[in-house]
């Protein structure tokens, strides 16, 4: 049994003006122990009730949410309480309390849990050690940058000793710099205690840095959920693909439209050690085909390699057909993005696109297409 | 400009007169007002202790006692000043008046300044297990404090200015004696020390809530 199960999970606010808005419709989850879950969506896709959903700072509609075994619907308010001591959560605009310093801060969870006096003094004194923010401890709020405030929410989140981490936007107000360095806080701080953490974003970025599994929500439904590399590598829905191709897509963009291929505009997808493998080299080698290499790039998606390469595959047809199998055989998935007009493929360059877009799945539509394009004389 | 000997008797008395009166309703404007404005915060749509009933009920408690003239207000509440104190005339019975009109003023001004603590923090309290209670005390009084300051001082001016219309229950205080003698006697002298006396007292107010304020605020 997962840690946390999330079962046809709705939410309905009562909408101003035009009628109940559904914030969640038929939500389905479940989190493991030990891993770090995202959830990425637009803003508006429903990822913020939804997490509020697991510490009931949002009453679900109808659904439940069941965490370690208890159901949130059956606790009592004073149940509710203890129960939101074992989570802890951290938040886009870190929501410090202004009028005390980082000390008071991180102090307040176990004020509020009636801890006593010394054990206050001695939890907040390693806690700030461990977010590295020791020499702050008698700063405000407003005396700190981004990424010290979020690194004080932290703590605070922590001092309870939770099982759980919950991240909303934790790093949307952050720079570059500071995301990547409150990433791997977040990471460092998992793997020391063992925690679980969910978190929601809308930036791949954070996604592929530290999650081990992802959701992609779109107007308050989960579209998509798998491990980070094959929702990265191969995603099935339109938005995932959107948030994972944003850069790619536009990238591939050029070539398609300002780029007059000699031969096939393909383009490779490789996952883990294929990497390592020098295929083009090979390539060209056994098969009597031109390769001009357009664009490559190698992602590391949370520890696994994930490349791209788009190439101008020219040739005789027969030779740049037998050439395309022996890199699907190598493990690599293949995308036909256009084809001139010498090649002499019936299929024009959007139809190929058009069905790797609209297929529910990635790996069968993009083959067919490719096979397809094979159909011509050769 | 000299006053005699009996006006600055006078002066004095009044000047306690006002004092005491203005003390006792700030004192108990301040216990009274702030955890209405809470009330009304905590049962708005939405917040931690949601209630429409009590919300709506509050709301128009304060909304009718501010809607009437503090002049006709202080006779308007003459029984249960009666009841209260025993007796509808004197510093003490106008005390009663002076505390419910300010009440429900501080209450609106203690809404504002609570209203101003971003509902992040609320949750962020929530999220950690903090009852309501606590989020009351230990979150939205201590970040709203600079807001509150300000609310008391611009009570405790207010309380100023409605005391000086105790002479028409006969509470004596500053105003009354700036009318009595400074206008119906036609001395003008009288009028003139007492107008002064309650500008430095106003100012001298304002001037310690600001400061308090600048201590207060951390944002």
């Amino acid at each position: 049994m997962a840690l946390i199960e999330i079962r046809g999970l709705t939410k309905t606010f009562r909408g101003r003006g035009q009628g109940p808005v559904e914030a969640l419709t038929g939500v389905d989850l479940s989190v493991d122990e030990g891993e770090i879950f995202g959830v990425i969506g637009l803003s508006g896709a429903g990822k913020s009730t939804l997490i509020r959903c697991i510490n009931l700072l949002e009453r679900p509609t109808s659904g439940s949410v069941v965490v370690g075994g208890r159901d949130l619907a059956g606790l009592s308010r004073k149940e509710l309480l203890a129960f939101r001591r074992g989570m802890g959560m951290i938040f886009q605009s870190f929501n410090l309390l202004s009028s005390r310093t980082v000390r008071g801060n991180v102090a307040f969870p176990l004020e509020v849990a009636g801890a006593p006096r010394a054990e206050v003094e001695k939890k907040v004194g390693a806690l700030l050690e461990m977010v590295g923010l020791s020499d702050k401890e008698g700063s405000y709020p407003a005396q700190l940058s981004g990424g010290q405030k979020q690194r004080v929410g932290i703590a605070r989140a922590l001092a309870n000793a939770p099982k759980i981490l919950l991240c909303d936007e934790a790093t949307s107000a952050l720079d570059p710099q500071n995301t990547g360095a409150i990433l791997r806080l977040i990471e460092r701080l998992k793997n020391q205690l063992g925690l679980t953490v969910v978190l929601i974003t809308h930036e791949m970025k954070v996604i592929t840095e530290i999650c081990d599994r992802v959701a992609v929500m779109e107007s308050g439904r989960i579209v998509e959920t798998g491990r980070v590399i094959d929702v990265f590598a191969q995603p099935r829905h339109p938005s995932s693909r959107s948030f994972v191709e944003v850069e790619r897509t536009s990238r591939d963009e050029y070539f398609r439209n300002s780029y007059k291929p000699r031969g096939r505009l393909v383009k490779f997808y490789y996952v883990g050690d294929v990497v390592a493998e020098p295929l083009v080299n090979a390539l060209i080698r056994l098969y009597d085909v031109r390769v001009n290499i357009l664009q490559a790039n190698i992602d590391n998606i949370n520890g696994t390699a994930f490349g791209t390469m788009l190439v101008d595959l020219s040739g005789d047809p027969g030779s740049v057909s037998q050439a395309m199998d022996f890199m699907r055989e190598s493990k690599l998935r293949l995308e036909v993005l256009e084809t001139s007009a010498e090649a002499g493929s019936e299929a024009g360059p959007g139809t190929t696109r058009d069905g790797a877009d609209g297929g529910g799945d990635g790996v069968s539509s993009v083959r067919k297409q490719s096979n397809d394009n094979q159909g011509g004389p050769g | 400009m000299m006053l005699t000997a009996n006006q600055l008797i006078m002066l004095k008395t009044s000047s306690l007169q006002s004092l005491y009166m203005v003390a006792f309703s700030t004192l108990l404007t301040t216990v009274l007002g702030v955890p209405l404005g809470v009330l009304v915060v905590v049962t708005r749509p939405g917040q931690i202790l949601e209630s429409k009933l009590a919300y709506r009920i509050a709301g128009f408690f304060i909304n009718a006692t501010r809607s009437i003239p503090f002049p006709i207000f202080i006779v308007f509440v003459i029984p249960l000043t009666r009841f209260l104190v025993g007796t509808a005339i004197g510093s003490t019975a106008v005390i009663v008046p002076l505390t419910l009109a300010a009440v429900v003023f501080m209450a609106r001004l203690t809404e504002t300044a609570l209203l101003e603590v971003p509902f992040g923090l609320i949750e962020a309290a929530q999220a950690v297990g903090a009852s309501r209670r606590q989020i009351v005390r230990h979150v939205m009084l201590p970040e709203a404090m600079p807001g509150l300051i300000m609310s008391v001082t611009i009570t405790v001016i207010t309380l100023i200015s409605y005391s000086a219309m105790a002479g028409a229950v006969g509470g004596g205080g500053l105003g009354d004696f700036a009318i009595r003698y400074g206008y119906q006697r036609y001395q003008t002298d009288v009028m003139w020390v007492t107008v002064v006396m309650l500008l430095i007292v106003v100012q001298g107010v304002q001037l310690a809530g600001d400061h308090l304020v600048r201590r207060f605020s951390r944002r």
